[in-house]
């Protein structure tokens, strides 16, 4: 089992290094000269411009620049940002515990109220319980993310005035972002668990617990749940990627200095330093989510928790493939 | 007094494309210590039957009518609670399918200890130590209790399926075709083990299948089920020797015979009825070789040919056995 996490953290490496290499690729191929974004008025100077492309080492071969940039990363170093006199590292540094904050608030909130819903329209299925939530989980996943974040934005804090419309105070002015940003896997939970759900109940193993007697709470939890959960873990490790992807709107909208904010504004001004260390940064965030994810099935499921035990070479099929 | 006795237990599904009449008067008997075989063809109504008795037909599945007395108390008339003190302690059920009768999430010793713990009381090392002597009993060695069911082979599931029936020591073991899903060697080593354990803990068992040859070695009585409804009851000698019912009679014709060489063997023509729309009079009536008029307009009622010995046919009343 160490051996696999140690295995699965050294395959980060690779993923990371080819996720460096495209964005650094598009972005030396894009028209724009970071020279001239960095002097601005001055380049029109040839001279200058020279001597500042000869600094910045964009007279270099691509894979002297791809090989410095590389090095620079090693050091923690993600380069000096084309606009503000910053490095990128503390661009991202001062903007990423808010995206954080905000994706994993709507994660866990759509791990809370997703999969109670969805449990809940399972175990009352075709009532009102039922259609009411799919309603609602069907109506709230074809709305745009920025729609339900501008609805939120005039109900709650325009009309109602319960939380600040925009900027970052205090932990309110998280709520509404979390909701918004929440909306979308809080849904796609609630109709994963119903649909799981709807599945594990049938199977015969939940028949033995209840001929054992036990109480139907003890049955949902321990035999229903616990087998329902895996597909579910699935869809949460994904969800990250997600939120991440709906910061940039969601911070927009309201107005939260966050990654998405950053990867905006450093598009809009050119600063494609900074873009390329964001999605760089957002890669890693997501790639050690994925690992998360696989973990949390071993911790769920015994069977592959023996897998990855015996490693790759011994994968033994799913015995619900076999002629029983 | 019986341990359990079914009276006209009716169960009936009623679904949008119509209600299917799954136990159709069922009344049976069992006392103490005894085993009562249940033979039927797939569809009869059988398991049916025994989950009625544990109260856990699924949805949309409605006991209708009837009583199930156990120790003279109806199990119908009692709270979701009460129930709950007899499934799995006073009665319990070996599953069909040991392949996924397990939870595969939780090690073996969990899902027998689960319901030592939820009947006895107990500290958990004495559960624990329970649980492993009752897995000893069915062959499963200590250093296995901790494993997950997908270690262990379809023989070895059944086993802990049966662990997990006979923890409490039960009254009453409802065993739905046992054996069915396993290899036919190991389906002599699980009868066997079936039966030792009924007659250590003296328990009384209600056992589902469809295979004359395990009913002729277990069982002291017989019921024959068709289409939701038992044709013919009594002891082993009753329906082995003096079968009455033309649908007995017929799963007796169509076993193969090691001392007369047959080429084919007989089966009985036709199918089971479709249990939405069973025919009017007696449900064999349209497979039934010697149906008469009276067959198709009324159902038999139960005619006892010798004490014990009952039976449903309009035939067998007037002339018993050929």
């Amino acid at each position: 089992m160490i051996r696999y996490i140690c295995r699965r953290v050294l395959l980060i490496i690779p993923v990371l290094l080819g996720a460096v290499i495209i964005v650094f690729t598009i972005n030396y191929f894009s028209t724009a000269n970071p020279a001239m974004i960095k002097l601005g008025l001055s380049a029109s100077d040839p001279a200058k411009l020279a001597a500042m492309e000869a600094q910045m080492g964009l007279d270099q071969p691509y894979f002297v620049q791809l090989g410095r940039y590389l090095l620079g990363l090693l050091r923690g170093d993600l380069g000096q940002s084309y606009v503000y006199d910053k490095t990128v590292a503390e661009l991202i540094a001062s903007r990423i515990p808010n995206t954080l904050r905000m994706s994993i608030g709507a994660i866990l909130l759509s791990i809370i109220a997703g999969i109670p819903l969805g449990l809940l329209a399972a175990l009352r299925q075709n009532t009102a319980v039922d259609y009411a939530t799919t309603t609602f989980a069907v109506l709230m996943n074809a709305m745009p993310g920025f729609l339900v974040a501008v609805l939120l934005m005039i109900i709650f804090a325009v009309h109602l005035k319960w939380f600040p419309v925009s900027g970052v105070d205090s932990w309110k002015s998280f709520v509404l972002p979390v909701i918004a940003s929440g909306i979308g896997p809080i849904t796609q939970n609630a109709r994963m668990t119903r649909s799981s759900v709807l599945e594990v109940i049938r199977q015969d193993y939940v028949r033995t617990a209840r001929s054992k007697g036990i109480e139907e709470n003890k049955v949902i939890a321990r035999h229903i749940l616990k087998n329902a959960l895996i597909p579910i873990i699935t869809l949460i490790g994904s969800s990250l990627g997600t939120c991440l992807a709906g910061a940039i709107l969601v911070e927009m909208i309201f107005n939260i200095p966050g990654m998405g904010m950053l990867i905006n504004s450093s598009i809009m001004s050119q600063d494609y330093i900074t873009v390329q260390s964001c999605v760089l940064v957002c890669a890693a965030v997501v790639t050690i989510m994925n690992l998360l994810t696989d973990l949390a099935y071993a911790a769920v499921d015994p069977q592959i928790r023996a897998q990855y035990a015996a490693g790759a070479k011994k994968r033994k099929p799913h015995p619900g493939a076999a002629v029983p | 007094m019986n341990l359990l006795e079914i009276k006209d237990l009716t169960i009936r599904f009623d679904t949008e494309a119509g209600s299917v009449h799954a136990v159709n008067g069922v009344s049976l008997s069992i006392e103490q210590g005894e085993t009562l075989g249940l033979v039927g063809e797939t569809g009869a109504g059988k398991t049916t039957t025994a989950l009625g008795i544990l109260r856990l037909i699924p949805d949309p599945g409605k006991i209708v009518g009837g009583s199930i007395l156990y120790k003279g108390e109806d199990i119908l008339a009692k709270s979701e609670k009460e129930v709950l003190d007899i499934r799995g302690n006073e009665i319990s059920m070996i599953f069909q399918d040991p392949m996924t009768a397990l939870n595969p999430v939780m090690t073996v010793g969990a899902q027998v200890l689960e319901v030592i713990e939820q009947h006895e009381r107990c500290t958990p090392e004495e559960a624990r130590r329970k649980t492993v002597s009752i897995l000893g009993k069915v062959g499963i060695r200590e250093e296995r209790v901790d494993d997950y069911p997908h270690q262990f082979s379809g023989g070895m599931k059944q086993r802990v399926v049966i662990a997990i029936a006979l923890a409490c020591n039960p009254k009453l073991l409802l065993a739905d075709e046992p054996t069915t899903a396993l290899d036919v060697t190991i389906q002599a080593q699980v009868m066997h083990m079936i039966n030792e354990l009924k007659k250590e803990f003296s328990t009384s068992m209600l056992l589902i299948t469809h295979d004359l040859g395990i009913v002729a070695a277990s069982c002291d009585k017989v019921a024959i089920m068709y289409a939701g409804a038992i044709v013919e009851c009594g002891t082993l000698e009753d329906i082995f020797d003096h079968g009455a019912h033309p649908y007995t009679l017929g799963l007796f014709g169509s076993l193969p015979r090691l001392d007369v060489k047959v080429d084919r063997l007989t089966p009985i023509d036709g199918l089971m009825p479709d249990p939405m729309d069973l025919p009017q009079g007696c449900a064999f009536h349209p497979r039934c070789p010697r149906a008469t008029d009276v067959c198709r307009a009324e159902n038999p009622g139960a005619a006892e040919l010798s004490p014990g010995h009952q039976v449903r046919c309009h035939l067998a009343s007037t002339h018993p056995g050929p």
